[in-house]
């Protein structure tokens, strides 16, 4: 097994091919679930804030979160959670037997969809907060 | 295009623990795609400019609908998220002990934030 597993296999195998269609998916995946990890454990603290402050402590944190900087905060998240629920449903496809030999198709049809949902999104918010 | 069109027989020798977490990742994948989206959507996208409030949620929590889906949230977020990390420590860390104790930490993590997370819910559901 020496040299086909660990961190320096890992790395070798990402960073010595180039960025294929395939590679690049799995860093995304990861990345975004990893990015979306850190976000649910920041979410169930700042929801512990109901049992903690249920004075006005919630409503301001929910004030704040509700302010430009956040907000586009939450459309990166929205952005992070399309990616990799999309990019999931195709790895899920694959596993099911389903267009495994139109994998790079797959990838940048989900990620269609995905900027698609995430312009509607940005322009809902947008509207909503007069940024336009 | 469709299922059968790979030809080779693949024969993949896994225990049966790493097949459950690997179908419950599925599942739970399946689960977070509609009560993610649900949520995602109603709070924040039906009117992206109500501001949420803890009397706001006082009144959505009394909703059986709400309860399922806040309470569906967490169960499949954390498992599927440490879960997921598990996937990803496992690439780097190769030896069998120091994954006995990855999965051991992300076990503990995962069931203490869980039963915290089913507290405050709890709580805010009572509140109402």
């Amino acid at each position: 097994m020496a040299g086909h597993s660990g961190l320096g296999y890992y790395l070798r195998r990402v960073l010595r091919v180039s960025l294929e269609t395939g590679t690049m998916a799995h860093l995304l995946h990861r990345v975004t679930g990893l990015l979306i990890v850190v976000y649910l454990f920041l979410h169930i603290g700042a929801m512990s804030y109901t049992y903690f402050d249920a004075g006005s402590g919630f409503d301001d944190l929910m004030a704040t979160f509700a302010s430009t900087p956040f907000l586009i905060v939450d459309l990166v998240l929205f952005a992070g959670v399309m990616i990799h629920g999309l990019n999931g449903l195709r790895i899920m496809l694959f596993d099911m037997g389903y267009f495994s030999r139109r994998q790079k198709e797959l990838f940048w049809v989900m990620m269609a969809i995905a900027a698609t949902s995430v312009l509607i999104a940005t322009w809902l918010v947008g509207a909503a907060h007069g940024w336009w | 295009m469709g299922g059968g069109e790979l030809q080779q027989t693949v024969h993949i020798h896994a225990s049966k623990r790493s097949f459950w977490l690997w179908f419950l990742q599925r599942v739970s994948s399946v689960g977070l795609i509609v009560v993610l989206l649900f949520h995602m959507i109603v709070l924040h996208y039906v009117d992206p400019s109500a501001e949420i409030t803890l009397a706001d949620t006082h009144v959505r929590l009394q909703s059986f609908l709400f309860i399922i889906v806040d309470s569906l949230l967490l169960g499949f977020g954390l498992f599927h998220g440490l879960n997921g990390v598990r996937n990803v420590a496992y690439d780097y860390f190769p030896k069998p002990g120091t994954r006995k104790a990855i999965s051991s930490i992300l076990l503990i993590v995962g069931v203490v934030v869980f039963v915290w997370g089913a507290f405050v819910l709890v709580n805010l559901v009572l509140a109402g």
